[in-house]
């Protein structure tokens, strides 16, 4: 290997690591899970020397780290100890476990982003998975990355977003009821 | 409160929540701790090290390969493939008494050489012809070969013992066979008139 040639890796590393980064954690949402599962695709990048001539660096990049996460999530699922023990689940604003405070202690806390994450946390993963990743890419780099149609991402992240007004509103009904 | 009013406001109402599950969103999307790049880079590296890299795909062995079996394939067609079948009348034997000529351009040297083959070619019908002809291997032939007719021997002692002058004279016709035809005029007596009558009279 010549050292431009990891001159030039070391600056693709440098330029999408936190990007790579941020897509396996939506994906996971565990902080060591998602520094694996970058390290996983930058490696696969090293071995097939695909960095060479990248057209689309970023979207290479995230469609390897979003393998790699899916990979990493389904290998958990497998052995039962899923990484973010909300994903794939549909639970109802009231039935979110408790893990210190819960939903609507974190509202009547003020804590209303954590609740909100709870939520997001709760929705099922193929729509979960895609809003989570729309706060970084557009629709068609979601859609590149998963492997689906465009039109299928904006239909997930519409039915993402209604479901999750429609838990934030069973949520703030009960804490102006609750006072 | 009017209608429109109230979906106005329930249209705001919708905007600061569609803003508010937006800032939700960043923050659900930004982990809490990352390993900075340089650090995240030497350990990519390291593990990229201990592994070697891929190789670039060599073409030309798999171009070598492909060659190779065409011409394997080529070999196996060209020895399975069955060989050309001659004619049968190519195979036949030559009937017995028959004489071959070689072509040659002197007519005089052919009968000379044709004399004494024909003197030795056994007769089918005697003793030494039939040996000959057991001797030769049997064959799927058709026609069966069978000894000459009477009318062919005739004709074939005549082509062999043609007298010398006869040979010449075709030697000569064919050396002119090229030369113009050259037709005599012809001579028609003309009809005389004075006899008819007396034909008519005999009549």
């Amino acid at each position: 290997m010549r050292p431009e040639d990891d001159a030039e890796f070391a600056g693709l590393v440098e330029r999408q690591w936190r990007f790579a980064c941020r897509v396996a954690w939506a994906v996971l949402r565990q902080a060591e899970d998602a520094e694996d599962a970058a390290q996983e695709a930058f490696l696969k990048i090293w071995r097939t020397q695909a960095w060479r001539n990248l057209r689309e660096e970023r979207a290479y990049v995230a469609r390897s780290a979003w393998r790699a996460a899916v990979d990493r999530l389904r290998n958990a699922q497998s052995r039962r100890t899923p990484p973010h023990s909300h994903a794939g689940t549909d639970l109802s604003p009231d039935e979110i476990p408790h893990a210190g405070l819960s939903p609507e202690e974190c509202v009547v806390a003020a804590d209303w982003e954590a609740a909100v994450h709870r939520l997001i946390d709760s929705l099922p993963e193929e729509l979960r998975q895609p809003l989570a990743l729309s706060a970084e890419m557009t629709s068609r780099e979601i859609a590149a990355t998963m492997g689906i149609a465009e039109g299928t991402v904006r239909t997930r992240l519409m039915r993402a977003r209604q479901m999750l007004r429609e838990k934030i509103a069973v949520l703030e009904e009960r804490r102006y009821a609750g006072r | 409160m009017r209608d429109d009013e109230r979906i106005a406001g329930q249209g705001e109402g919708q905007d600061a929540l569609d803003r508010r599950i937006d800032a939700a969103l960043r923050s659900y999307t930004e982990p809490p701790a990352l390993a900075e790049p340089r650090i995240a880079l030497a350990q990519i590296m390291e593990r990229a090290r201990g592994e070697r890299p891929a190789r670039q795909p060599r073409w030309w062995i798999w171009g070598l390969a492909a060659a190779a079996v065409c011409l394997i394939a080529a070999v196996l067609a060209v020895r399975l493939m069955p060989a050309p079948r001659l004619p049968e009348i190519a195979k036949s034997p030559q009937a017995p008494g028959v004489v071959t000529v070689p072509a040659s351009p002197d007519h005089s040297a052919i009968a000379e050489a044709r004399v004494p083959a024909i003197r030795r070619t056994p007769h089918p019908a005697s003793t030494a012809g039939r040996e000959v002809a057991a001797a030769l291997p049997k064959l799927d032939v058709f026609p069966t070969p069978e000894p000459l007719s009477p009318q062919e021997q005739a004709l074939l002692a005549f082509a062999t013992n043609v007298p010398p002058k006869a040979q010449q004279q075709v030697v000569n016709a064919e050396r002119h066979i090229g030369d113009p035809i050259t037709i005599a005029a012809l001579k028609i007596r003309p009809l005389d008139v004075s006899e008819q009558p007396n034909s008519n009279k005999e009549r």
